[in-house]
């Protein structure tokens, strides 16, 4: 083969595979929009994103997905405030302040807490954290399983995201900047955040999107601990049943074509819009921010 | 579910040129004890091939009518409209009550109530009655924890069509995914109350009375505990009482041994047993 054949041969099969990706992609929205805009037909858009009732398998069936959508915001939101700064703390001890062999070591132990399956953690916050919870606020806590507790677990998945992707987004800042700044007699904390944190800050985005949407996204531990209670929660102590949860919890048993199964699959678009417009208001951000 | 259906396509492939094919369609509450008596009657007859369905009483009974299964599951008696139809095609149906489904009322061990009443349970499910002491005046005021399954469980649905008589749960009660679950926060929570399958009532959890009628076997099978129902295998009898592989499986299923498997996936042994 000539090497002009073997260019064209790679090159296509490059694009190929990018297109594939893209139809599988778009094949999926596809079929999830399709599906899910059937609900319409049976039910008002104002009853499906307004009403707080969520009762799919009675007699006068009812489709509203508000408290739903307030519990994966509740749960998302409270997991973003705990491990942001967690995160955020972690990686700059790991970028800037840590020994080589505690940064080795640290780096070791996250990467290890990726790899836990949620399974894991959801059974970790059936047993313990739920039990924990109850013991320590007696009076506030009426059940262990809810959005704290399932926020607390989340935040161990997410924790090594944002850990991981802060650090590489630190330490990939030009080291004569660093240098310069320091040089000017800029002492190690207005190093950090007057240099090193603004010039990272895309890199930072992008790990809070990343790992938001992970959370997000996350079925098995909301499925077990974060409650199961369709209801607009009023503290971080009330149980909440998450959109992914809903979707896991009463798929198998759907019947196909019906209005709940509709519902369902309008519940994924719903799921797919918030990581869509999350990501795209965080890349609006990315772009402001170059200027 | 779809490599499921191809499962099911494979076994009937290979059954239809090994042995004979036993097909049982029906109730998603008799599945799991349907599928725990196959396996063991796979092992004794290893070249039977058994393939089963869940899809609800009323998809078996229909398979029953147009022959496209052997054995029709179901969690009811045969309506009415059923009985019709069956005059008109000139068959006959048979039922055999294979075991029961019993919800156990289960509380915290140091929650101090014996009984419960089905209008007390309906209050509590239902939000009507939200701190214990409007139960029972001695008890004090807490918030009640209603515990309940997904609403895909046969569980969920027995309860919601005989406790709720199909009114809705209130929406702070919590959906959990598994019975283990329930039982866990019982376990865990002085004040939750949950409902659960008898066959997994553990000595971790307090099973209360239900109108003063104690949740055992016998109570059940006497029809006297109030929320149990039987499970039914329905089976064709139009050409005569089941012989062959179908007449063999169901004295398996109804055999000490057969019997004896109902308990652990959450039932009440039908005959034989305590």
């Amino acid at each position: 083969m000539s090497r002009k054949r073997i260019d064209l041969f790679s090159r296509v099969l490059v694009t190929v595979a990018a297109l594939l990706t893209m139809v599988i992609l778009f094949g999926i929205f596809f079929f999830l929009i399709s599906d899910g805009v059937k609900v319409f037909g049976k039910i008002s858009l104002k009853d499906f994103f307004l009403s707080t009732r969520w009762y799919p398998t009675y007699e006068d069936a009812e489709f509203g997905i508000l408290a739903l959508l307030s519990g994966t915001l509740a749960v998302t939101g409270l997991t973003l405030l705990i491990s942001i700064p967690l995160g955020f703390i972690s990686a700059i001890f790991l970028a800037e302040f840590s020994s080589r062999k505690t940064h080795d070591f640290l780096k070791y132990v996250f990467e290890l807490t990726a790899g836990i399956p949620s399974v894991v953690l959801g059974s970790f916050g059936l047993k313990y954290i739920s039990r924990w919870l109850m013991e320590l606020f007696p009076m506030k806590v009426w059940t262990g399983l809810n959005i704290l507790n399932a926020s607390l677990m989340l935040s161990v998945l997410a924790m090594p995201y944002f850990v991981t992707l802060i650090e590489d987004a630190l330490k990939a800042v030009p080291v004569d900047q660093k240098e310069a700044s320091l040089a000017l007699g800029a002492n190690m904390t207005s190093t950090l955040f007057r240099v090193l944190i603004p010039q990272a800050r895309s890199g930072i985005l992008n790990a809070i999107i990343l790992g938001t949407n992970r959370i997000v996204g996350e079925t098995m531990v909301v499925l077990m601990i974060a409650g199961g209670a369709t209801m607009i929660p009023q503290s971080i102590f009330d149980p909440v049943r998450p959109l992914t949860a809903a979707i896991a919890g009463e798929m198998g048993e759907v019947e196909l074509a019906s209005t709940h199964y509709f519902a369902l699959f309008m519940i994924g678009v719903v799921l797919l819009m918030i990581s869509l417009i999350f990501t795209v208001t965080a890349m609006r951000l990315k772009r402001g921010m170059r200027r | 579910m779809k490599s499921f259906g191809i499962v099911v396509i494979l076994i009937m492939l290979v059954g239809t040129t090994l042995g004979s094919t036993l097909v049982i369609k029906g109730s998603n509450t008799v599945y799991p004890i349907a599928q725990l008596w196959a396996e063991a009657y796979k092992e004794i007859n290893p070249d039977v091939e058994i393939s089963i369905e869940g899809a609800g009483s009323s998809t078996g009974i229909k398979a029953l009518f147009n022959g496209q299964t052997d054995i029709a599951n179901s969690s009811r008696w045969i309506k009415s409209s059923e009985i019709e139809q069956m005059n008109q095609d000139g068959k006959y149906f048979i039922p055999f009550i294979v075991a029961y489904d019993g919800i156990a009322i289960v509380v915290n061990k140091s929650l101090e109530i014996e009984n419960i009443t089905v209008q007390q349970l309906y209050d509590i499910y239902s939000g009507k009655a939200t701190t214990w002491n409007q139960i029972d005046s001695s008890l004090p005021k807490v918030r009640i924890v209603p515990l309940s399954r997904d609403n895909a469980s046969g569980t969920f649905e027995y309860f919601v069509e005989h406790v709720m008589k199909g009114e809705k749960l209130a929406p702070q009660v919590q959906q959990l995914a598994s019975t283990r679950a329930e039982v866990e926060q019982v376990m865990q929570n002085r004040y939750a109350i949950g409902y659960i399958g008898m066959g997994y009532i553990t000595e971790d959890v307090k099973a209360l009375t239900v109108e003063n009628i104690e949740p055992t076997v016998a109570n059940v099978n006497a029809g006297a505990y109030p929320i149990s129902r039987p499970l039914f295998m329905f089976v064709d009898a139009t050409d005569g009482f089941p012989t062959g592989i179908i007449g063999d499986f169901l004295r398996f299923v109804l055999s000490p041994e057969g019997q004896s498997a109902v308990l652990s996936v959450g039932y009440v042994n039908a005959y034989g047993l305590k």
